[in-house]
């Protein structure tokens, strides 16, 4: 194939874009060429975004098809980058939103760095973190999507296609995601477990969410394995787990952290009642908060509507006030902190209710 | 561990290797902000004095306020919580005992509003103290708040307009300080070097407190002679530091106390004692001021009618005036003194 001339660059992003108007489920329910065409030609053109063919015949990467603007629906592709401003809103909840759990990565591909994750192919690398923040050193170089320098995948493959092999073909949804391989773990993430909503909290409610998996710690060194916490320990790593990293000289939550606790269920943290009044609740079958979500230990189906209804439903992870890809708020926070409290939103106090 | 602190805070929460003054702001988180101009964040802070009681504005700063010549001692604090309370742990801030930083409102925006509370007793941390429990609510006219500015017209705190908005504006210090500052309590003192006196505000203990007077009362307005008072801890001392001993405030009822009380052992307590206490001057007893013959030896409740056969006795040789018996010697909290010279030898009184 000969090297595209302008017209058919113009051609193939047209190609394509027609391509993905079809609806893309996760779990690959549709025609083969929804996703994959078998020589990247079509009419005389290519059919690739790159123009140049794609590994296991992909008609493009993950960028490409995770594309798009959001309009909710039950197992539709979920698009994680908006090549225009999403509706966020104030908390990425509301109904007049449009990102999903994760959020978009429309900021930070604006240049905003630290609005998300500088992700290869969506930002260029962080101006000021060379390393990610709170690692070990390990983990050089710049984020990828999946494989070894990503999130999603088989984080021992380096090819970031290849490293979702045996994932969105063998995808099932209405099972808990027990990590147990690739396609039965929670979004990809390898090893990580959870029960994701089937539109990937559009609009979410506490009836309606993500069902994160989290465990309550007894040591500050436990990693934890399978919780959601711990996958964005892998890189940053010492903000979740490590000697005298979280709470040093002391039983794990009994005596003072010196960074946030995450896989803790905050029904132990006893010294005050604040945490019992958790999203306007009493401390008992508190409403679940898709604004300040809890992890839980549960592994069934069961979404979690209530909090401090069984042990370890409430815990704290980083997703607790982060959005893994990206927000329109500085350190991806899920609402504007740091606004507030002139305007913004104080998105902490829906646990630290003594402190608003 | 890699660079976090306690608390998930900035900076060091406190340095415990500092048991004294004065402060740097290193020693403790606080001071990045509760200090003067040219540190990182500064928030400007009077004393009690300024504040609350209509004082020219001295110092300007938290920090600043500590570092005088007396200071609540944030190490003594430190260790006197840790392990006292509960919430209390070995990297808490000694700032906290008296204050949740998370609760904490801005009292000085209106010092005449106590549901701005800045504190929060440490036996009830987790609450402001002194939005409902003020002085008028728990002793009602038995407080009697003093006077705020100069013109004598006005009472504490703020120039409230008169004694019951001054009362019901005033949080119950008593029941705040007494938290720690009571009878069981054993607080060491690195400052002092010795444990500080156990104070006793009941029925059964100072005079300044709830214990009925037990005679006469050579007093200023807005006192009368006739009442029981009783009053606030605040009335005379300073909550962070002074620039007198014992945080000894240095303005009083409407008025700078007229010198300093540089030591303990001295007669200059009775600069603070004349802002409520008739001295001879103001009794008309004599031209001289901070001299105390009327309320010892003459006022119908003196303790040693005189004039005494032998002044020497007591005041020993030379004349009594050039020989004034310290004031801290018999005036003190919990002081019981046992009268062994004149008309009521044999007798004792409380004299605090």
């Amino acid at each position: 194939m000969g090297k595209k001339t302008g017209l058919t660059g113009v051609l193939t992003v047209t190609a394509l874009l027609s391509v993905l108007a079809v609806p893309c489920p996760a779990r690959v329910t549709g025609v083969c060429v929804n996703c994959h065409t078998m020589h990247n030609s079509q009419n005389n053109l290519t059919v690739t975004d790159s123009g140049s063919p794609n590994q296991a015949l992909l008609i493009s990467d993950c960028i490409g098809c995770h594309t798009g603007q959001n309009t909710g629906g039950s197992n539709v592709e979920p698009y994680v980058h908006d090549t225009s401003p999403p509706l966020y809103s104030t908390t990425g909840t509301e109904a007049d939103s449009n990102t999903l759990a994760g959020g978009n990565f429309y900021w930070v591909s604006s240049g905003l760095d630290r609005m998300g994750h500088n992700v290869e192919g969506l930002a260029t690398s962080d101006a000021t973190l060379s390393l990610p923040p709170g690692g070990d050193g390990s983990f050089s170089g710049q984020l990828r999507c999946a494989g070894s320098m990503g999130c999603h995948g088989n984080p021992l493959e380096a090819e970031q296609i290849p490293a979702l092999k045996g994932g969105h073909h063998y995808k099932d949804h209405s099972i808990w995601q027990d990590g147990s391989t690739l396609a039965k773990s929670y979004r990809f993430l390898d090893t990580i477990q959870g029960f994701g909503d089937s539109s990937y909290e559009y609009r979410p409610t506490d009836l309606r969410h993500n069902k994160y998996y989290g465990l309550d710690r007894s040591a500050e060194t436990d990693q934890a394995p399978g919780t959601i916490s711990s996958l964005c320990a892998r890189c940053h790593k010492y903000f979740h787990n490590g000697t005298d990293s979280v709470a040093p000289g002391s039983t794990f939550g009994t005596g003072v952290w010196i960074r946030h606790p995450t896989d803790f269920d905050m029904s132990n943290a006893t010294s005050s009642g604040e945490y019992q009044l958790y999203n306007g609740g009493t401390g008992t079958g508190n409403p679940y908060s898709v604004i300040s979500p809890v992890a839980t230990a549960d592994v069934s189906t069961t979404l979690n509507t209530t909090i401090y209804a069984s042990s370890g439903d409430a815990v704290v992870m980083c997703l607790s006030c982060h959005r893994a890809h990206g927000s329109p708020y500085t350190s991806s926070l899920r609402w504007d902190y740091k606004a507030w409290p002139a305007g913004g939103y104080n998105g902490c106090a829906v646990c630290h209710t003594s402190k608003n | 561990m890699t660079g976090a602190v306690h608390f998930a805070l900035f900076a060091a929460n406190f340095n415990t290797a500092i048991n004294q003054g004065p402060y740097a702001e290193a020693h403790n988180v606080c001071f990045y902000c509760h200090n003067d101009a040219g540190t990182v964040q500064p928030v400007t802070n009077n004393d009690y004095s300024a504040v609350f009681g209509c004082a020219p504005v001295d110092t300007t700063s938290i920090m600043s306020t500590m570092n005088q010549l007396s200071y609540h001692n944030l190490y003594d604090i430190w260790n006197f919580s840790t392990g006292r309370f509960s919430w209390f742990k070995n990297d808490s801030n000694p700032c906290d005992s008296c204050h949740n930083p998370h609760l904490a409102k801005r009292n000085w925006t209106n010092p005449k509003d106590p549901t701005l509370s800045v504190m929060s007793k440490p036996t009830d941390h987790f609450k402001l103290w002194g939005t409902t429990e003020t002085m008028g609510s728990v002793y009602n006219t038995r407080y009697e708040p003093p006077y705020c500015s100069p013109s004598l017209t006005d009472r504490e705190p703020g120039a409230s307009p008169d004694a019951v908005s001054g009362r019901d504006a005033t949080p119950d210090y008593v029941g705040f300080c007494t938290d720690c500052h009571n009878t069981t309590d054993t607080i060491y003192s690195t400052s002092l070097g010795r444990n500080l006196l156990p104070i006793d505000w009941s029925n059964s203990g100072d005079k300044h407190g709830l214990l009925p007077m037990d005679g006469g009362l050579d007093i200023k307005p807005p006192f009368a002679a006739t009442g029981d008072y009783v009053l606030s801890c605040l009335n005379c001392h300073e909550p962070h530091g002074a620039s007198n001993v014992m945080l000894i405030r240095r303005w009083v009822n409407g008025g700078a106390l007229s010198g300093t009380i540089p030591v303990y052992q001295g007669n200059e307590w009775g600069y603070l004692c004349r802002r409520c206490h008739l001295d001879d001057l103001e009794s008309g007893y004599s031209s001289t001021a901070n001299a105390w013959y009327y309320v010892h030896h003459s006022s119908a409740d003196r303790p040693y009618p005189g004039p005494l056969p032998n002044c020497s006795t007591c005041h020993g040789p030379g004349p009594p005036s050039t020989n004034p018996i310290d004031c801290d010697q018999c005036h003190y909290h919990g002081a019981v003194v046992d009268i062994i010279y004149g008309g009521n030898a044999g007798t004792s009184r409380r004299s605090f």
